[in-house]
């Protein structure tokens, strides 16, 4: 916090959750065509009322669901048997929108609102967005739409051929303003950037919402310009791994004490969100979360775990036991607002962790945590295993022989080599990768426990 | 030295299936590289995948091929940025050297008085451009086809709007004296043009050490397939500068095209209308990430070892003149030419002997620089450009087939 009052959280432990989770899962199973064609089925221990442990036996007895087995399928299938998928995507309440990487990319059926709202929720339970969004709702004299600003892959204009540039007021979407219309940052111009900077100021902006990687190059940009980033309440940092570079970068133009580390996924919404102890804890209300325990062993990374989400409430492609695909590190304090525990870092994809000889495996957080041990993290960096027994890493502004030295006790085993990168490889996507493995991709079983 | 060249030579020669070719039963020695390189077995595997795995247009396909391809071809232009010590939002893809220049020439928007000055030894790729756009204004050159450097500031006006200069000379081999010629280009805000089709497989480049304005370079002389090369230059020149072709892939807004008017998007897109030599630019990327993994020190050793073994002896034959042979390893590449004194063989017959005689594949002829040979009165000359994968055993031959023809 800034030395002003800490205030206490208006958010309170939703006792509620595992009640919900449960009807949520026998609605999804009862109601949605997908899973009757998966055949899919909720077991008898399915009951209106919720007894301790009757969550826990039915995720066990339900089987896991990956993007691989959603892809082929068409939007018809995720919605209620009672509803018009026709009419509903034809009047815009819902969407089509794509996510995750070229190889492992999905379909989503996409609800604003409702993502729009369990955003708005999740801010609760930080207490440096809600300080600042209370501190805006104050100044603006009601409590209306908080003028926020985005900045990761475009959502308005992609800069490609005959799309054209949106002006700032097309860019702007009821209190939001999109910062970015363009696609790879580094192909950023100086007048983009300056843009970008003014843009922000001119908005009013109370929280900017940023993947580092897009975030850390206006960072640098504003840097050089002698700026400080004019957002007045607090950055939320989201979609990709946060290295020690980009929050260095990012402390010399913005105050670190007002940057929130969030980790969401567009198929879920908000996740977790960083608390003022430190770690993130469970956004309630939206999803329940599973954390299933890795069965190898993970150098530079402790407790670790594979996120499986079951979303709650949604009448309208309801998950159940998703596997994103993510690792994260648990945490041993107590949760705050559901049964889900918190956690200490989001690590990164499964399938980006580098697998070494003796079967353990290096996630992207335990690689950028030995450079910054080593004070030898450059400004960016791709750690890219080529095959089972090499890795070449990218370094972008820094030392190749530092960080290889920094990086051989963890890549134990693997032919290291290092070379000197004027830019990061962006994924086709738009998102960047700090790790990438390049090897035939493993079953889920080979990691990962399938029970929590 | 010998050490030197055979243990770089014998580390890579294997890449190459070429070399592996017989011409007339005796193994080829392949000696042009200054015209092109051979193509090592990972630029090959680049292209033969493109094709098999990854046929898509880039930049337009929503479909996995579509993102495949343009990763890789964005890639490309990352590895050769990278290799230049560039952002890759300064490096626009062209055909080549050729096209780089040109770029330049009509980027510069020249009137018929603006004078360039260049070297009279360079290349017409380099030389013809200024008679077109603009005044040439060349720097005399010596017997040996080399610049008389000490007059470039005599040359200089107030109507000199641009220094164009070839890194190495294709003729001599002769290294230019970059940071003189840029120190004296600064003082009066004169911007510099660097041709480094010779260089940039032989030297280590860094844009900001060489403090030019604009760098021009092709991938087929860099071990990647033809068709593909680089402008490089400054963002304030490319933000300005004339578009010269317009299409597809280069407009940012077309909604009011049928009246005539459409935003390009920045550089370096904005350049590179229509689709790409996609295959060619994804070799290219493999091909200076190949060299990179070598080092360019090591090709640079290679050269300086290799240099002095083929000078040492060219210069003991009788009956050759070879150019600039004075000059030390360190002000050359590997790169010799000289001329055969043969009774009633042109130079191209000494070429072909070599070849027929010897499986000796040299180039022979003007190489493209007519006034440098009407300069140094040379009825054509042969060149011999070894790289980093020829043996001194391969110029051994070379040097037996030379002789046999001289004598």
């Amino acid at each position: 916090m800034t030395g002003r009052e800490q205030p206490s959280l208006s958010l309170s432990r939703d006792t509620e959750h595992e009640a919900r989770a449960l009807r949520s899962i026998a609605s999804a199973l009862e109601r949605i065509p997908f899973y009757a064609k998966r055949q899919t089925h909720a077991p008898a221990l399915v009951e209106p009322s919720y007894r301790p442990g009757s969550l826990e036996a039915l995720l066990a007895s339900l089987p896991l669901l990956t993007a691989d087995s959603i892809r082929a399928s068409l939007p018809k299938v995720w919605f209620p048997v009672d509803r018009n998928p026709k009419e509903e995507l034809a009047s815009g309440a819902i969407s089509i929108v794509e996510t995750g990487l070229s190889d492992a990319r999905i379909r989503l059926l996409w609800d604003k609102a409702w993502w729009l709202a369990q955003e708005q929720r999740a801010w609760h339970a930080s207490e440096v967005a809600e300080l600042a969004l209370a501190e805006a709702t104050r100044s603006a004299g009601s409590p209306g739409g908080i003028r926020d600003a985005v900045l990761w892959v475009p959502e308005r204009g992609t800069g490609s051929c005959g799309a054209g540039d949106p002006s700032y007021e097309q860019r702007v979407e009821r209190t939001r303003l999109h910062l970015n219309p363009r696609q790879d940052p580094t192909f950023w111009t100086e007048a983009v950037m300056r843009r970008m900077l003014e843009e922000l100021a001119l908005h009013e902006t109370v929280a900017l919402l940023a993947d580092p990687f897009y975030l850390d190059v206006l960072a640098r940009f504003a840097d050089s310009l002698g700026q400080a980033l004019r957002v007045q309440g607090f950055i939320g940092l989201t979609r990709s791994l946060t290295t020690s570079a980009h929050r260095a970068n990012l402390a010399r133009v913005f105050d670190p004490k007002r940057t929130v580390q969030v980790y969401s996924a567009r198929e879920a919404g908000v996740l977790f969100i960083e608390g003022s102890d430190g770690l993130l804890h469970h956004a309630p209300f939206t999803t329940h979360v599973e954390l299933l325990p890795l069965r190898v062993a993970t150098p530079g990374a402790s407790n670790v775990a594979c996120v499986v989400v079951t979303t709650l409430d949604r009448a309208v492609q309801p998950l159940v036991r998703y596997v994103l695909g993510d690792l994260v590190q648990v945490a041993t304090a107590p949760s705050r607002f559901t049964t889900v525990p918190p956690i200490t870092t989001v690590e990164g994809k499964l399938d980006d962790c580098i697998v070494r000889p003796d079967g353990a495996i290096v996630t992207p957080a335990a690689v950028d945590r030995a450079l910054e041990a080593a004070r030898a993290a450059p400004t960016g960096y791709q750690v890219i295993q080529t095959d089972l027994a090499s890795v070449t890493i990218e370094v972008m502004g820094g030392s190749c022989t530092e960080v290889t030295s920094a990086l051989a006790p963890l890549l134990d085993g693997l032919t290291v080599s290092a070379r000197s990168a004027t830019a990061i490889a962006i994924e086709s996507t738009g998102k960047y990768r700090t790790c990438r493995r390049m090897t035939p991709r493993l079953p889920l079983d080979a990691f990962v426990s399938t029970q929590t | 030295m010998k050490d030197t060249i055979n243990s770089h030579a014998a580390a890579v020669r294997s890449a190459f299936p070429l070399l592996s070719r017989e011409i007339a039963g005796r193994p080829l020695v392949f000696l042009d590289n200054a015209s092109t390189t051979p193509k090592p077995r990972a630029v090959i595997d680049a292209v033969v995948d493109t094709y098999e795995r990854a046929t898509a247009n880039v930049h337009r396909g929503v479909h996995v091929l579509g993102e495949e391809a343009t990763r890789l071809f964005d890639d490309a232009r990352r590895e050769v940025a990278a290799l230049i010590g560039a952002s890759p939002s300064e490096v626009v893809l062209v055909r080549g050297t050729t096209e780089a220049i040109n770029f330049v020439a009509n980027g510069l928007q020249l009137g018929s008085d603006d004078e360039v000055v260049f070297p009279a030894s360079e290349h017409h790729a380099n030389w013809i451009p200024w008679r077109v756009h603009g005044k040439p204004v060349p720097v005399p050159i010596d017997d040996d086809g080399l610049p008389r450097w000490e007059s470039l500031e005599s040359l200089l006006t107030a109507k000199t709007r641009l220094i164009s200069l070839g890194h190495v000379s294709n003729v001599t081999g002769a290294i230019a004296p970059v940071s003189e010629v840029v120190r004296i280009a600064k003082s009066r805000g004169i911007p510099v043009l660097l041709d480094a089709a010779q260089s940039l497989s032989h030297l280590p480049l860094d844009v900001a050490e060489l403090g030019v304005d604009f760098l021009a370079a092709s991938a087929h002389k860099a071990f990647g397939p033809s068709g593909v090369g680089i402008l490089w230059s400054k963002k304030e020149f490319l933000a300005k500068c004339p578009l010269y072709q317009v299409g597809g892939g280069m407009i940012s807004l077309n909604n009011d095209i049928d009246v005539g008017g459409f935003v390009p998007r920045d550089a370096p897109f904005k350049f590179e209308a229509g689709t790409p030599a996609i295959e060619a630019t994804i070799g290219f990327g493999a091909a200076v990430k190949w060299m990179r993994a070598i080092g360019m020190q090591t090709i640079r050793e290679h050269d300086l070892a290799m240099s002095a073994y083929l000078f040492d002896a060219l210069r003991e034959i009788p009956g050759i003149r070879v150019l600039a042979k004075h000059l030390h390893p360190e002000q050359r590449i590997a790169l010799a030419t000289f001329v055969v004194d043969a009774p009633a063989m042109t130079q191209e017959s000494v070429a072909r002997a070599l070849c027929d005689m010897f499986g000796v594949c040299v180039s022979a002829g003007f190489h493209c620089t007519h006034v440098l040979h009407a300069r140094a009165h040379l009825p054509g000359t042969v060149r011999a450009s070894p790289h980093v994968f020829n043996t001194t055993d391969e110029i051994d031959v070379l040097l037996e087939g030379v002789r046999e023809i001289a004598s």
